[in-house]
């Protein structure tokens, strides 16, 4: 487990940290539907458990294992994405 | 009925202008927002505001919307975190005519309109009634009449939220309930107990009733409730929660 994911205490959920995400894929991520690639378990984007530390971990509420893991930088923010994800295409 | 996706407007910051203030309860108060240029949002959403020093430090929290969409201001409901970095100057400090930055509507996920049907069991700890009472809000504004059932749980009596509105709300297939965890004055007739199996059956949480669920509170709150719903036999993925933390505000 990465060392600097759960140091800060309880966790909240992808709802909390729905305006960071809503810059890196300008459309709303709690509606994202993911499967874990571990459990299997189909979820949205807000219902994943959320650690923030010096970034953001999101985890699987079924098993707890990695679903995204956000790094803020200077002047980029870095995603890494695991599991299935898919986003609902609408028209505008 | 036609369903309404959020609109899909780029989130900017905006300055909002404080229109007015309301105190809610010993620590908390709704602070009504002329917001120009705002793009409209469905119950449960919330803002995020940002505070920004002279020296250039900035505090970034979100706060649940409180009031309907067909609402001409935007009202948000702030409850003081003592050791926070933003919640005190938003409940003790902002006044009529000040200015603050903030975006928004965010988040689909923890939302709910006449569209979406009921029963509705909505479960609340502590201000995590806010995004709850938009929604109670906007059925009433709606004339929906989806069945809703609404308990709150809180410490003790000064610390809840809306308790006039609400009593004024409880007819027309709206109960509310209460249970206050820590003291209860004399005669009080609600709970005093923490939230319970037996509590969320008698709020007509029956998986059999097939009811939408929405629990927003603290992060504690909201474990123990969905731990509690998925024992009566509630499928999780048909319960939708919302956490904030202590150290939130």
């Amino acid at each position: 487990m990465d060392p600097t994911d759960e140091h800060e205490g309880e966790h909240l959920d992808g709802n909390g940290v729905a305006g960071i995400l809503q810059q890196v894929f300008a459309a709303d991520f709690t509606t994202f539907q993911r499967v874990c690639q571990s459990c299997g378990d189909r979820n949205m984007g807000g219902a994943l458990r959320s650690y923030l530390g010096a970034g953001i971990v999101l985890r699987c509420a079924n098993c707890g294992d990695v679903a995204m893991r956000v790094s803020p930088r200077d002047r980029e923010i870095v995603v890494e994405m695991r599991g299935v994800w898919s986003v609902a295409i609408t028209s505008s | 009925m036609e369903r309404l996706a959020p609109r899909k407007t780029p989130l900017v910051w905006r300055v909002a202008t404080v229109r007015d203030v309301r105190t809610e309860s010993a620590t908390a108060r709704t602070i009504v927002f002329d917001v120009p240029d705002w793009p409209g949002h469905l119950p449960g959403q919330h803002v995020d505001i940002r505070l920004t020093a002279e020296d250039g430090y900035e505090a970034q929290r979100s706060y649940s919307i409180a009031s309907p969409p067909a609402d001409h201001a935007l009202e948000l409901t702030v409850e003081l975190i003592d050791t926070g970095e933003v919640s005190p100057y938003l409940v003790e400090e902002l006044q009529r005519g000040d200015q603050i930055e903030l975006r928004g509507p965010i988040g689909g996920y923890f939302t709910w309109q006449p569209a979406d049907g009921g029963p509705l069991v909505l479960l609340a700890g502590g201000s995590g009634l806010v995004p709850l009472m938009a929604m109670l809000r906007h059925r009433d504004a709606s004339g929906a009449t989806v069945p809703v059932s609404l308990l709150v749980s809180a410490r003790a009596l000064p610390a809840l939220l809306y308790r006039d509105e609400l009593s004024c709300r409880a007819r027309d297939g709206v109960e509310v309930s209460y249970t206050l965890t820590r003291e209860a004055p004399s005669g009080w007739t609600g709970w005093n107990r923490r939230v319970d199996a037996e509590m969320l059956r008698a709020v007509g949480a029956d998986p059999q009733r097939r009811p939408l669920v929405y629990v927003c509170g603290p992060t504690g709150f909201v474990e123990h409730v969905a731990e509690l719903l998925v024992g009566l036999g509630h499928d999780p993925h048909a319960i939708k929660t919302e956490r904030f933390g202590p150290s939130g505000g």
